[in-house]
């Protein structure tokens, strides 16, 4: 089915980025120059060199290894938290929109009441309060960032709820269950895919900020946020320790971006 | 028009309560409490010492109970006090807050319109140009790029290496001593680059909606038909197009509200500036209830006034919505 023909440019170089990015996290231990958490003072503040990279942060750690373990983080946090929100988006846009009625219409003002909410404030509140951590921080993205799944899903059941074949399965005495399972989600399971990945790349971004407040990952782990907090703290001296952390979220984040809008145009056979 | 006015106001309550009920909750389900943060290992503060704190500010009651109080003084505008040491009314510190995060995230939205409305037509008139490529790589890197890291970027160049810009707080040293006219242009020079970082995705999101919708509206019948009377491209375009694609951009403003006001967390702890965002961000930090709380509600209903105005704005552009 797919085949490099049919493969869009915007596809082609997101799933590049991808790739690369995880290949990158994947291989962290093997390829990484030094200890991402070794402290050595001799090496403080050193400048970009062709011993360190990217240079060295204010304990003397290799900024380059911080990174390619900071990958794991980001990359770990946004599928993780991808998968909490895709999953419980699927929950209530399946129960929206294969029930309906009463059921669907509190469903929906529930969704809409959490779309306008400043859901940053609350993930802030939330990770303060439960003392900051990377599992938190999966959790409390996932559960924030669900509404956008449930109303595809809800959406796509309810074009799909009285198509033929689904009134046929059931007049045959499927359950709703296996008319759920069988007939109405694979034909949804498109646009999911494009929310998902879209979903990777936000939670990346969200993470990054979080942790660049401090309320994300902690150190010593290092993490492409935190450490863009160590570059504010050396603004006036390091420029090396903002530059790069940053680049490689910008990156990551484009990646997954490209990839989603590729896949995206590449499903719907209007375009 | 009044009635549908009304209606929409009297559905902004339940909604509130709604948030509010989401907010206490988790906020109070989660583990440490003010009376034991910062005592725990204090080994002069006793276990009597902390209940005696604690039903000082009612954190013993059940959590029905505390909602309800909340609530009830919440009816009368009152947020209760600050849980820190100053212990001054939560109303009275937000509202010295407040008018900063709304210039900058105003002017921000001004800047997002500015910038992006221009982008989508020059990107959708010029549809798969060069120029129309180099815009759409600009967006989707506007769309990836982490607005704090661009503002880290900004400050080390502008600020640190050539000094063209202060990188922090709204007032130079001496801004008292200053005349009218400078003391404005000492501002203007703190907020340009708060308000730059805060309008950088809105920009992207914005400017690739633009373009879309006027690829859209080219397309209809109406257009064809003042093609075929003979109406100028020019005329088309800026004439009939552009006023039926800016419609939908009004519904995206009213919907970017929460994340401005989320983001106003980044970015005035990124300049240090005195605003509501800040505020929130150290009232979390030391726990306090009734400030975040105040804070949260104030964001809601920025964000459903928003909401609000950009449907009310709606309806006055475009004569179809209106009964």
């Amino acid at each position: 089915m797919i085949s490099a023909g049919s493969v869009n440019p915007l596809m082609r170089w997101g799933g590049g980025i991808v790739a690369v990015v995880a290949l990158l996290a994947l291989l962290a231990p093997w390829i990484a120059p030094y200890d991402p958490v070794a402290i050595d003072v001799r090496q403080m503040l050193q400048p970009p060199s062709w011993h360190h990279w990217c240079g060295t942060d204010n304990l003397g750690r290799d900024v380059l290894s911080r990174m390619l373990f900071g990958a794991r983080v980001s990359l770990a946090v946004g599928f993780v938290a991808v998968g909490i929100s895709v999953v419980i988006g699927i929950a209530f846009g399946v129960v929206a929109g294969f029930v309906g009625g009463r059921v669907d219409a509190v469903i929906m003002r529930f969704t809409d009441m959490v779309l306008c909410f400043p859901t940053f404030f609350l993930i802030l509140a939330v990770i303060a309060f439960l003392e900051p951590s990377i599992w938190n921080i999966m959790i409390v993205i996932g559960l924030t960032s669900w509404m956008g799944v449930a109303r595809l899903v809800r959406a796509e059941l309810l074009s799909l709820r009285h198509r033929e074949f689904v009134l046929a399965a059931e007049a045959l005495g499927a359950s709703s269950w296996r008319l759920v399972s069988r007939y109405c989600l694979p034909n949804a399971i498109g646009p999911i895919l494009v929310s998902s990945v879209l979903g990777v790349a936000g939670a990346v971004l969200l993470e990054s900020g979080l942790s660049f407040l401090g309320l994300g990952v902690q150190p010593p782990d290092p993490s492409w946020g935190n450490m863009l907090t160590a570059g504010k703290d050396n603004i006036q001296i390091a420029w090396w320790l903002s530059l790069y952390p940053g680049l490689a979220i910008l990156i990551t984040v484009l990646g997954y971006n490209l990839l989603g809008e590729g896949l995206r145009d590449w499903l719907d056979p209007r375009q | 028009m009044r009635g549908y006015l009304l209606k929409r106001l009297l559905m902004m309550v339940p909604l509130l309560l709604g948030i509010t009920i989401i907010s206490f909750g988790m906020m109070h389900l989660a583990p440490g409490e003010p009376s034991v943060v910062g005592n725990e290992m204090n080994p002069k503060v006793s276990a009597a010492d902390v209940e005696r704190l604690r039903s000082y500010y009612g954190l013993d009651q059940p959590l029905y109970l505390q909602y309800y109080h909340w609530l009830k003084r919440l009816a009368r505008l009152d947020f209760g006090n600050s849980f820190s040491s100053d212990g001054r009314p939560v109303m009275e510190k937000i509202a010295e807050r407040l008018p900063v995060t709304l210039w900058i995230n105003l002017l921000a939205m001004a800047l997002i319109l500015l910038v992006a409305i221009p982008i989508g037509v020059l990107s959708s008139a010029y549809q798969d140009s060069w120029l129309d490529r180099l815009l759409t790589v600009l967006v989707f890197i506007g769309f990836a790029i982490p607005s704090f890291w661009l503002g880290l970027l900004l400050m080390i160049t502008l600020g640190v290496q050539h000094g063209w810009l202060p990188i922090s707080g709204m007032h130079s040293y001496g801004w008292q001593q200053m005349g009218w006219w400078q003391q404005q242009w000492d501002l203007l020079r703190h907020l340009l680059m708060p308000v730059l970082i805060s309008a950088i995705g809105g920009i992207a999101g914005m400017s690739r909606f633009m373009r879309s919708g006027m690829l859209d509206v080219i397309r209809s019948d109406f257009i064809t038909t003042a093609r075929a009377m003979g109406a100028s491209e020019r005329a088309i375009r800026y004439r009939y197009a552009l006023r039926n694609a800016l419609l939908p951009i009004i519904t995206l403003l009213g919907l970017s509200v929460p994340g401005l006001i989320g983001g106003s967390v980044i970015v005035e702890q990124l300049y240090s500036i005195p605003g509501m965002g800040l505020l929130f961000y150290q009232a979390v930090m030391a726990r306090d209830y009734p400030l975040v709380m105040g804070i949260t509600v104030i964001g809601a209903v920025l964000t459903l006034l928003g909401n609000l105005l950009a449907d009310l704005a709606y309806g006055w552009v475009d004569p179809r919505t209106r009964r």
